[in-house]
């Protein structure tokens, strides 16, 4: 095979790659939207939870029809303080409109549904759905031990 | 197709196939023990590891190399639904894309050095047994990746002064990715460029060697300072803080905190207050920053740049006190092997009931032995590197190497020796594979030359 059969063989492969990607991409818009909000919210939850512990900082996650905020307890002032706020991407909402969930020494201590605490029977699941694909389920399922995991790819 | 085609190509297959059995044999040795790893581990998970999860939310404290890498694996994961075990797919795809690939490296780095493919092959499969570079694997660190790319890169770069075209070009942006994944290796690029000019500067002064390669060098050059300055530019406009990375001073406080008592105040009020926060927090930097961002309201760069200032006021304020620390981050770095870094995972890959794990805790040992007897480190490290540049002084491609791997160990332990005095084990890992790579050929080239040697002696008429 001469090499410049192989450079067009290598280039044209890798074009085809990229372009097929991007494409099951475009297509799959919706799903990947879904996926990446769950895995974005999952992993800020595993961060927070490890700044928890080594900052000894509790955490608050807010989670609202189009965002959810993050915020901190000042010990000092006894209050809450935004630390970052994220949009969700496309026409994502989660199932629930207002939860509040508290992060202590790594552990989900604190759980409340539009401003009524909840404690905890077994668990709860907070689902996100696209519109378009309403009938997926996706999200994130809370234990009453503090623990929990991301489901439904 | 007719049938004496398809024969014929076959034949080529099967021919080429046992060409290159012992990659085969040796990707597929790799490929096992790995099935064997991943099944009794689950993700090694720090502090440090979260701070690299999502590129998005990055400041300027870590550089983009490692998040981009878990970006476009989770890129993948989005799309096709895979999983939702996300660290466990990070950890899959280092232990088995990255960890094979470097597996395969270190195999082709020693056959330049050796031009031996059955030794090459030992030193591709002694790789797999090196339980602390193997513990990074399953980690949610910048060790694998990083390894990686110092092979690639030193594998490209030779590839420059054979006169491959695309050699400057891949070498450049290896070497990018390299520094923005592990900012120590900044200016690596012009140590490289160095080693080349002395060890061809006879070619250099009597035929043009630098003529030959000029433009190589110069796009090799210019791909680095773009990359600097593009993540710098990045840094500047996004958070005021002009270079690619502001982890210098929580790494200089492991050598400031023992006499941070001894800081001066001075005109800078903020620095004074921040300095007073500082022991007041007991040292903790988490919560000193914590308490920074909360009270002061100043944000991570701006904390990071004023932080570096006090450490650097210390450390010029108190130079002795720096030095003495010195030996002790050294032995740190050199004089220990240990399972630390995977706790409690050593229980299950380092116990005596399993054959496997009988193995890798056998390799264990003799690691562990090499690295904390001084006789034998000064062997490893210093004698051993010795006899391989001699013996392979004639071969310039190997000694090129040589002398490249060489400097990149010796680079990395004075980068991380100077500016950190704890768990500096963790960053030996990124060039403990160079370590093995440069000791052992010396002993297989010594062995194989010794015949020939002893004949020359007897064979030397008296004077």
């Amino acid at each position: 095979m001469s090499n410049n059969l192989k450079k067009i063989i290598i280039v044209s492969s890798v074009f085809l790659l990229i372009s097929s990607v991007l494409l099951l991409s475009c297509f799959n818009r919706t799903n990947y939207f879904l996926n990446k909000t769950i895995r974005l919210v999952s992993l800020r939850l595993i961060q927070f939870e490890r700044l928890s512990i080594v900052r000894k900082e509790d955490y608050k996650f807010n989670f609202y029809e189009d965002h959810y905020d993050i915020s901190f307890f000042n010990n000092r002032t006894k209050n809450w303080r935004l630390f970052a706020s994220h949009t969700y991407p496309n026409d994502i909402t989660p199932s629930i409109g207002d939860l509040e969930i508290i992060l202590k020494n790594g552990r989900i201590s604190h759980f409340e549904i539009e401003g009524e605490e909840k404690k905890l029977k077994s668990f709860l699941i907070l689902n996100f759905f696209a519109h378009k694909i309403s009938s997926k389920s996706k999200g994130i399922i809370f234990y009453k031990d503090g623990n929990w995991r991301a489901f439904g790819l | 197709m007719s049938h004496t085609k398809f024969i014929a190509r076959l034949k080529k297959a099967t021919q080429l196939l046992w060409k290159n059995w012992v990659i085969i044999v040796l990707l597929g040795f790799s490929l096992l023990i790995r099935i064997y790893i991943f099944k009794n581990i689950r993700p090694g998970f720090h502090t440090d590891s979260i701070t690299y999860l999502i590129l998005s939310d990055l400041e300027t404290v870590r550089t983009p190399g490692y998040p981009l890498f878990i970006e476009a694996i989770q890129f993948i994961n989005d799309l096709f639904s895979m999983t939702t075990d996300y660290l466990g797919l990070i950890v899959l795809v280092q232990m088995f894309l990255l960890g094979t690939l470097n597996c395969f490296l270190i195999y082709k780095l020693a056959k330049i050095i050796t031009g031996n493919n059955s030794f090459s092959f030992v030193v591709g499969l002694l790789y797999n047994f090196d339980y602390l570079v193997m513990g990074f694997e399953f980690s949610i660190l910048t060790e694998t990746l990083s390894i990686t790319l110092i092979l690639i890169t030193l594998l490209l770069y030779l590839e420059i002064f054979k006169g491959k075209k695309y050699a400057p070009y891949a070498a450049g942006l290896s070497s990018v990715f390299l520094l923005l994944t592990r900012p120590t290796f900044l200016t690596l690029f012009i140590g490289l460029l160095l080693i080349t000019a002395i060890v061809y500067f006879r070619k250099i002064i009597k035929e043009g060697f630098f003529k030959h390669f000029r433009k190589a060098i110069l796009i090799f050059l210019l791909i680095n300072i773009a990359g600097i300055a593009s993540w710098s530019l990045r840094n500047k406009i996004k958070f005021d803080y002009f270079g690619i990375s502001s982890l210098l001073p929580y790494q200089l406080r492991h050598y400031t905190n023992n006499f941070f008592h001894k800081y001066k105040k001075d005109d800078h009020e903020l620095m004074n207050t921040m300095a007073a926060i500082y022991l007041e927090e007991n040292l903790n930097a988490a919560i000193f920053e914590a308490r920074l961002m909360n009270e002061m309201n100043l944000t991570g760069p701006e904390i990071s740049k004023l932080f570096l200032k006090m450490n650097l006021k210390l450390i010029k304020d108190n130079p002795g006190d720096y030095i003495k620390q010195i030996p002790d981050a050294i032995s740190k770095y050199y004089g220990v092997y240990s399972y630390w870094w995977t706790v409690p995972h050593q229980k299950k890959l380092l116990n005596k009931r399993k054959p496997v794990s009988r193995i890798l805790r056998y390799f264990f040992n003799i690691y562990q032995f090499l690295f904390t007897n001084s006789i034998a480190q000064i062997i490893l490290l210093v004698i051993m590197p010795i006899i391989l540049l001699f013996l392979v002084r004639k071969n310039k491609s190997a000694f090129h190497l040589v002398c490249l791997c060489e400097f990149v160990i010796n680079y990395n332990f004075l980068v991380s020796v100077l500016s950190c005095s704890a768990d500096n084990l963790r960053y030996r890992v990124p060039v403990e594979p160079l370590i093995v790579l440069i000791s052992l050929p010396s002993f297989f080239l010594l062995v194989k030359n010794a015949p020939k040697s002893i004949k020359k002696i007897l064979h030397k008429k008296p004077l």
